[in-house]
């Protein structure tokens, strides 16, 4: 077991793993309401960076806009899937963070 | 075929299951009132009166035209359109873009003009900014579509809710693929009557599996109509136009030419009908719209009908003054695109509006499964759980609103009948459905026979409309016969058979109670 | 022309579909009907389901490919859902039905072809009785209600020709022929 303490940032990650899987429903439903709408809508916004704009030079914004409520379904689905609470947390702050990348310095 | 461990498939279950019994009965009130107004357009020619003839716009509209819009004022020639109103006339819509004088925003001012296309005469006229004028909608489908898009709650919680119905009806589809096992097998399954549970639960299997590509699919276009505008558009434009949605949405359109308004007379519309029509293989024309009248540069653009192998109609472009062909009117930007052929999918799809009453029935059959599969459903998650006495409550009050909705919808047309002559259904059509309620939820007190007698009342009620419709002066069916307004016969008929099936089970309901070791003994020649 | 091919392919696939539905052992066992005993045609009877598809696509009517996909799922859906049971239902209520309307119409024609009209009625329902399979599974009450209530009918329609053999003819005042009947039951 590692210690943890405030300068060691293993013991960080660890005390986050312990603090989601100790309250596995309320993290649950966070990732899969609040959390998962905020994933969707960077998602929808990211694509408009790497969708093709295509002759009408309209469909990287029509396509997301489409899409969107697709997007948020498999999203959540994935949120109640994910057996791991830290790995979901991850990937949808990943999913976060990488789009909102996209939106800063992509455009 | 499962792919789930144990714990993803409880949690599934538990979503699926837990929220689509509370979520189920708004899901339930989306999905039935909107296999009902697939026939919006019936449905108003029924409730109207109205004895509509043809489709789309007859050969000839240039001359009456030239005639009513000589009066108009100049400011409302910017934009015309040319189409067949419900009643069967020829309307005229002059439009300009005017500064409103109460909010001070450039509104759409508006000029009607009815003209009946025999003797030419004008119907009748009227004119105000758009929100402020009647455009002759019945009623009664106004509403219950208001209640399908929106449950009736103000915009925009009332979409946000429809929205969230949708992504639900989504999630129930696809959990529903993960969660079962044998999904192939089971669509020939044999329902077992010999209880009520396993009855509840091949019901629900057997409709879910049938109908569970269209419901994914009715699922994803209804929750994009409810959140394009509420949620998609705004959040694209917040994050991506700086909130700014109108530069989005002219980023996405057709940029408007430059309007020179130096004065030239318009070319034939006969003609530019004729010409459009031989371009395409639509059949008829369903309106005309003509951009800047009697100017350099008017534009016309003819709408013609979807052709019979296709979803979607097309609109030509022709310039206004030489009449020459200048091409077909993209959706979005200025050729056609990906994004484009993909939206224009989701109407047709939706509203099953694209070949007459063979897809229109279509789509009310599987709004119907897909109905049924809500509350099968939701009837079998309380049948699981009947020993609790909660959930024992809560399964009379899915069969209230099973029952009680087609109730309260048609006691809502009979208002609408009844205050007809009086002028104001648009007041009494919400109000009557709300006071059904409380008459559903008193024959709902007794769980034993609420099925029974909602059922009683929906067929009394179902077989008694036709009567009504015609007693207060509506078409009968000879009349409908001759001027071919099979609308009137067609949802007349439609009420009268379902009322004829409810009644039917009705009795049998009755006959079970009296005799109930006898249908007892049936049971095991199922 | 154009709804007629979908309505073609339509009625096509709910024939695969219906032998499908027909041939299904689990099914059929549930429902204590006899195994098929020749080979069940699966994947011809799936190509049966899916080729009217193809074909609309491969002709690119796209609205009637979205038609009979829609209507094949909900008519799909309609002929599972109902059980023989139901079938069975449904065809003594057409057959008492039929029965009652030919009864009432035969009550202005003469007795000799309404016994012929009976004879027949019985045959078409043992007919319909036998193509369905219910033979195996016995009537059900109401065919049980039905079988009485027409023999009744019989032997009184039978008494009563014996009674009119007997008188050759009645005439009234004008020269009319007038037979009186027995209620009808």
């Amino acid at each position: 077991m590692d210690v943890v303490t405030e300068t060691n940032p293993i013991g960080i990650v660890a005390k986050i793993k312990h603090h989601l899987n100790s309250r596995p429903r309320t993290y649950r439903w966070i990732a899969a309401g609040p959390l998962g709408l905020i994933a969707t809508a960077m998602i929808i916004v990211g694509m408009v960076f790497y969708i093709p704009q295509g002759g009408a030079q309209v469909d990287n914004l029509v396509i997301p806009v489409i899409l969107f409520p697709l997007i948020w379904a498999a999203v959540f689905t994935y949120t109640i899937l994910d057996e791991s609470l830290p790995r979901l947390y991850l990937s949808l702050i990943v999913l976060i963070l990488a789009n909102t990348g996209l939106l800063v310095f992509g455009g | 075929m499962s792919f789930l461990v144990q714990s993803q498939s409880k949690r599934m279950l538990a979503v699926h299951g837990w929220s689509g019994t509370i979520v189920g009965i708004f899901l339930y009130i989306c999905i039935f009132t909107g296999a009902i107004v697939v026939f919006e357009r019936e449905i108003d020619i029924w409730s109207m009166g109205a004895v509509e003839t043809e489709v789309g716009l007859p050969s000839r509209v240039d001359h009456n035209f030239r005639v009513y819009s000589r009066d108009v004022d100049p400011e409302l020639l910017e934009e015309v359109v040319i189409s067949r109103a419900l009643d069967g006339n020829i309307s005229y819509r002059f439009t300009g873009h005017i500064r409103h004088p109460d909010t001070g925003q450039i509104t759409d001012y508006m000029r009607l003009v009815n003209v009946d296309q025999d003797t030419n005469e004008v119907v009748s006229e009227s004119e105000g900014f758009i929100g402020e004028l009647d455009f002759g909608r019945a009623e009664l489908s106004r509403f219950w579509v208001d209640v399908h898009e929106e449950l009736y709650i103000p915009n925009p919680w009332g979409r946000y809710i429809t929205g969230l119905l949708g992504l639900f009806m989504m999630f129930a589809a696809i959990s529903g693929i993960l969660l079962h096992k044998h999904l192939i097998q089971d669509a020939f399954l044999a329902v077992r009557k010999n209880s009520r549970l396993l009855a509840a639960r091949d019901l629900h299997i057997l409709a879910g599996t049938w109908s569970l590509p269209f419901a994914i699919l009715l699922a994803f276009t209804g929750a994009f109509f409810s959140f394009a505008t509420t949620l998609g558009i705004p959040v694209m434009a917040m994050l991506a136009f700086d909130g700014d949605q109108e530069a989005l949405i002219a980023a996405v359109l057709p940029p408007p030419a430059a309007v020179d308004f130096t004065p030239a007379s318009i070319a034939s519309l006969d003609y530019i009908m004729k010409d459009a029509l031989a371009r395409t293989d639509g059949g008829y024309v369903q309106s005309i719209m003509i951009l800047n009248h009697n100017t350099v540069s008017a534009e016309v653009q003819v709408r013609i009908a979807a052709a019979a192998t296709d979803l979607n109609g097309t609109t030509l472009a022709y310039d206004g003054v030489s009449r020459t062909f200048e091409g077909i009117i993209p959706i979005f930007g200025q050729e056609a695109s990906l994004g484009a052929a993909l939206f224009s999918l989701l109407g047709p799809l939706h509203f099953g509006d694209f070949a007459g009453l063979a897809s229109k029935s279509v789509c009310l059959g599987l709004g119907l499964a897909a109905a049924w599969v809500t509350a099968t459903g939701m009837l079998l998650w309380t049948e699981r759980r009947k020993e609790d006495r909660l959930w024992r409550r809560f399964n009379n009050w899915i069969l209230l609103t099973v029952w009680g909705l087609p109730f309260a919808m048609m006691v809502s047309a009979t208002a609408f009948f009844v205050t007809l002559p009086a002028g104001d259904p648009g007041f009494w059509v919400p109000w009557s459905f709300a006071l059904a309620i409380p008459v559903a939820v008193y024959l709902a007190r007794d769980p034993d026979h609420t099925q029974a007698r909602l059922r009683l009342a929906n067929a009394v009620l179902a077989i008694s409309l036709p009567i009504l419709r015609h007693l207060m002066g509506g078409a009968s069916w000879s009349e409908a016969l001759m001027s071919g307004a099979f609308a009137v016969i067609v949802v007349d008929a439609m009420l009268i058979i379902a009322g004829l099936i409810m009644l039917r089970k009705w009795r049998r309901d009755t006959a079970k109670d009296v005799t109930a070791p006898a249908a007892n003994v049936q049971e095991p020649a199922e | 022309m154009n709804s007629l091919l979908i309505w073609g392919t339509i009625l096509v696939s709910m024939l695969g579909i219906g032998y499908l539905n027909l041939t299904d052992s689990k099914r059929r066992r549930s429902h204590q009907l006899e195994p098929v005993k020749t080979r069940r045609l699966l994947w011809p009877a799936r190509a049966l389901v899916f080729a009217p598809g193809v074909a609309l696509i491969a002709m690119g009517h796209w609205a009637g490919f979205t038609i009979w996909l829609g209507a094949l799922t909900v008519l799909g859906w309609v002929m599972v859902g109902i059980t023989p049971n139901t079938y069975r239902h449904i065809r003594s209520d057409m057959i008492a039905l039929a029965v009652r309307a030919r009864l009432q119409v035969a009550d202005y024609l003469t007795p000799l072809s309404q016994i012929g009209a009976l004879v027949s009625q019985k045959v078409s329902t043992r007919l319909v009785g036998v193509s369905l399979g219910s033979r195996r599974l016995g009537p059900t009450p109401a065919d049980a209600a039905l079988v009485k209530t027409l023999e009744a009918r019989v032997a009184a329609l039978e008494a009563q020709v014996r009674e009119l053999e007997e008188k050759s003819s009645v005439t009234d005042g004008d020269g009319k022929y007038v037979i009186a009947y027995p209620a009808a039951e």
